[in-house]
C-alpha cells in the first residue's frame, strides 16, 4: 500500500483532526505540523457593487453573487464522496498556491447520509476559512441556512434587493 | 458626544480597522474619541507604540445597520428586513480556538470519515 497523496503541506496538515490524519495514514506528519502555527493576514472579499465586506470564515448567501477578489468556485457536479474529498484534500492544495475566497453552491450535494454530510462539509469549510483566513461563501436555500449556526454573515436576495441579515 | 459623530467614527473605522491618526492628527482629540468608543464597548485596540483600532462584534452590528441605512437612503424606498435567523454574530475569539483543537462530537460516528481511509491509500 502507498499513500495516494504522498505529500501534505504543513498548512494542509493543520486542517486535519487527529482522526482524519489517522485514517489518511499521516499521523506522524500531522503531529509534527501541529507544533507550528501559521498566521495569515485575513483576506477580505466584497460583493461587487456593494460596500459590504465579507469576513473570513463561513458566509451565507441565497443567490449567486459577484465577489471580488475572484473566488475559487467549487465544481457544481461534485457530489457525495467526491465533494468531501475535494473540500478536504484538493481545495487546501489550491489555496496553498494562492489564497482566494471560495464560493460553493451546497444544494443537493449529498444523495445519502445527507445531514451528516452537510455537517461535515460545513465543518471542513469552516476550518479552511480559519486556517487560510479566507472568506468562504456558501450558496444555499433557507434549509441550508438553518443547518449551520455560526455564519459570519448572511446576505439574502429577495425580489432583486439585497438584505443583510443580522 | 453627539450620536451622529459617534456613528461617523464607526463608519470611518469600517470593518477593517484604522490607525488612530486616521481619526485625527490631534492626539488629545483622538484619545477623547477612543475613550468614548471604549466606554460604549465598541472597539478593540491592538499594539502599544503603533496602535490600531479594530472593530468588535458589537460595533460590527452597528456598522452593518449603518450600511442598511445607507441602502434605504440610496434607494429612497421602504425596506423590510427579512429575518431568517436569530443567531448572533460570534466574536473572533469564540470562533477561532475550538474549530481546530477538538473534533466535534458528530464526527465520531460520521460515515463520511470512512472515505478518507479509502482515499488515503491505494
Amino acid at each position: 500500500m502507498r499513500l495516494k497523496y504522498k505529500l501534505f503541506s504543513k498548512l494542509h496538515l493543520q486542517l486535519f483532526y487527529e482522526e482524519e490524519a489517522r485514517r489518511l495514514g499521516i499521523l506522524d506528519e500531522w503531529r509534527e505540523a501541529k507544533k507550528t502555527i501559521v498566521l495569515f493576514k485575513p483576506i477580505v472579499a466584497k460583493y461587487v457593487g456593494y460596500e459590504y465586506h465579507i469576513p473570513y470564515g463561513l458566509n451565507y448567501v441565497n443567490f449567486y453573487p459577484n465577489i471580488y477578489p475572484e473566488p475559487i468556485i467549487v465544481n457544481d457536479s461534485l457530489q457525495d464522496e467526491k465533494f468531501i474529498e475535494y473540500l478536504l484534500l484538493e481545495i487546501p492544495r489550491i489555496l496553498g498556491k494562492q489564497r482566494k475566497p471560495i464560493m460553493v453552491d451546497i444544494v443537493d450535494k449529498f444523495s445519502k447520509n445527507i445531514n451528516s454530510g452537510y455537517k461535515y462539509s460545513f465543518n471542513i469549510l469552516e476550518r479552511i476559512g480559519y486556517v487560510f483566513k479566507i472568506p468562504v461563501i456558501v450558496i444555499g436555500d433557507d434549509n441550508i441556512a438553518k443547518i449551520y449556526d455560526k455564519w459570519r454573515s448572511m446576505v439574502v436576495k429577495i425580489e432583486n434587493k439585497l438584505y443583510w441579515v443580522l | 458626544m453627539n450620536i451622529i459623530k459617534l456613528l461617523g467614527y464607526i463608519e470611518r473605522i469600517g470593518d477593517r480597522g484604522i490607525s488612530p491618526t486616521r481619526i485625527s492628527r490631534n492626539t488629545r482629540y483622538v484619545e477623547k474619541v477612543i475613550n468614548i468608543l471604549r466606554k460604549y464597548d465598541l472597539i478593540e485596540i491592538h499594539g502599544n507604540r503603533y496602535r490600531y483600532i479594530y472593530l468588535n462584534e458589537r460595533r460590527l452590528k452597528l456598522y452593518n445597520l449603518l450600511r442598511q441605512v445607507e441602502l434605504i437612503l440610496s434607494e429612497g424606498g421602504e425596506i423590510k428586513l427579512e429575518k431568517i435567523s436569530d443567531k448572533k454574530f460570534i466574536s473572533k475569539k469564540e470562533y477561532a480556538p475550538e474549530i481546530l483543537i477538538q473534533s466535534p462530537s458528530f464526527l465520531r460516528e460520521n460515515p463520511w470519515l470512512t472515505i478518507l481511509s479509502k482515499r488515503g491509500r491505494e
